[in-house]
C-alpha cells in the first residue's frame, strides 16, 4: 500500500478578487493544468460549493474549503489562498448564511491511505492561530507553502 | 470491554470523505478513551435517505444541515473543523457514546 502513497503537492497562492466563482474556477484551472486533476474537476467543485458550502467561521479568520469527489483528482494536492480583500463564502453548517473567508484551503485528494492523514494535518492548522495568522500576513506564494509544508514536516516527525 | 456494544455513528457530509473523516477522527478518539467500540461509516448527505431506511445508527455527525427527518440523535459537528465551541461538541460525542 504504501508504495503508492504519493507526496502531497502544496500550493501557494495570493488573490485580489472577491468574486467567489471567479476564484474556485481560477484555482481549479489552476490545478488541471498543473495537470493534478481531470478538466471535470472545475464544475464538481463549483457544483459541490453551490450545494454543500464549505464556509467555515473560525476565528480570527474564517476559512473555506472547497472540494470534488476523488475521482476528479490524479494526485494529493493543496492549494492555500489567502484573500486579500476576502471573499463571501456560504457556510457548511448554515448554508443560507454567508461569511467573508480569508483563506481558502482548496482539497485535491484522491487516495484512501493518505486522506485520513492530510484532512487531519489540514484541521489541525486551520484550529491552530499563529499558522493562520502566518498565513494571513503571508507576503509571498512561496511563503504561503513554506508555512505549510514546514507545519506539515514537523507533525510528520512528531508522530513517526 | 467485550460486554460493552458497539456503537455506530453515521458521519454526514456533502462528498462523504473530507469534513466527515475529521469527524470520524474525532469520534474515534473519544470511543478510545472512553474504552468503546465504534463503528463510523461515512455517508454523503444525498445518500441519507438509504441510510435511514437501512441502518439504525446510535447518532448521526452533520457536518452539513440535513432536512430529512433522522432515525437518530444528532450532533453538529462543524465546530469540530473551525474549533470554534469545539469541546461543547466534544461533550456531547462523549455523552451520546456513553450511552
Amino acid at each position: 500500500m504504501s508504495d503508492t502513497k504519493k507526496e502531497l503537492q502544496v500550493f501557494g497562492y495570493i488573490l485580489e478578487s472577491t468574486n467567489r466563482t471567479e476564484i474556485l474556477e481560477y484555482l481549479s484551472e489552476e490545478l488541471f493544468s498543473k495537470g493534478l486533476v481531470d478538466d471535470k474537476y472545475k464544475d464538481a467543485v463549483l457544483k459541490r460549493e453551490k450545494e454543500y458550502p464549505t464556509g467555515v467561521p473560525c476565528q480570527p479568520f474564517s476559512i473555506a474549503m472547497p472540494h470534488a469527489e476523488r475521482e476528479n483528482v490524479y494526485e494529493n494536492a493543496i492549494i492555500v489562498t489567502k484573500l486579500l480583500k476576502g471573499a463571501p463564502f456560504h457556510r457548511m453548517d448554515k448554508p443560507e448564511d454567508t461569511i467573508s473567508v480569508k483563506l481558502i484551503f482548496m482539497l485535491a485528494i484522491n487516495s484512501n491511505d493518505q486522506e485520513l492523514e492530510i484532512i487531519t494535518q489540514i484541521m489541525d492548522i486551520i484550529q491552530e492561530q499563529s499558522i493562520i495568522n502566518n498565513l494571513v500576513n503571508a507576503r509571498s506564494e512561496s511563503e504561503i507553502e513554506h508555512y505549510i509544508t514546514d507545519y506539515m514536516s514537523k507533525s510528520n516527525q512528531k508522530n513517526n | 470491554m467485550s460486554d460493552k456494544k458497539t456503537k455506530t455513528v453515521v458521519m454526514v457530509c456533502g462528498a462523504g470523505f473530507a469534513t466527515s473523516t475529521a469527524g470520524e477522527r474525532q469520534v474515534q478518539q473519544i470511543a478510545k478513551e472512553l474504552g468503546i467500540k465504534v463503528n463510523t461509516v461515512k455517508r454523503r448527505a444525498t445518500e441519507i435517505k438509504t441510510v435511514v431506511s437501512t441502518m439504525k445508527p446510535d447518532f448521526y455527525l452533520l457536518m452539513t444541515p440535513v432536512s430529512f427527518e433522522l432515525n437518530a440523535p444528532s450532533v453538529d459537528g462543524v465546530s469540530l473543523i473551525s474549533g470554534v465551541d469545539k469541546e461543547k461538541c466534544l461533550d456531547e460525542l462523549r455523552e451520546h457514546l456513553k450511552k
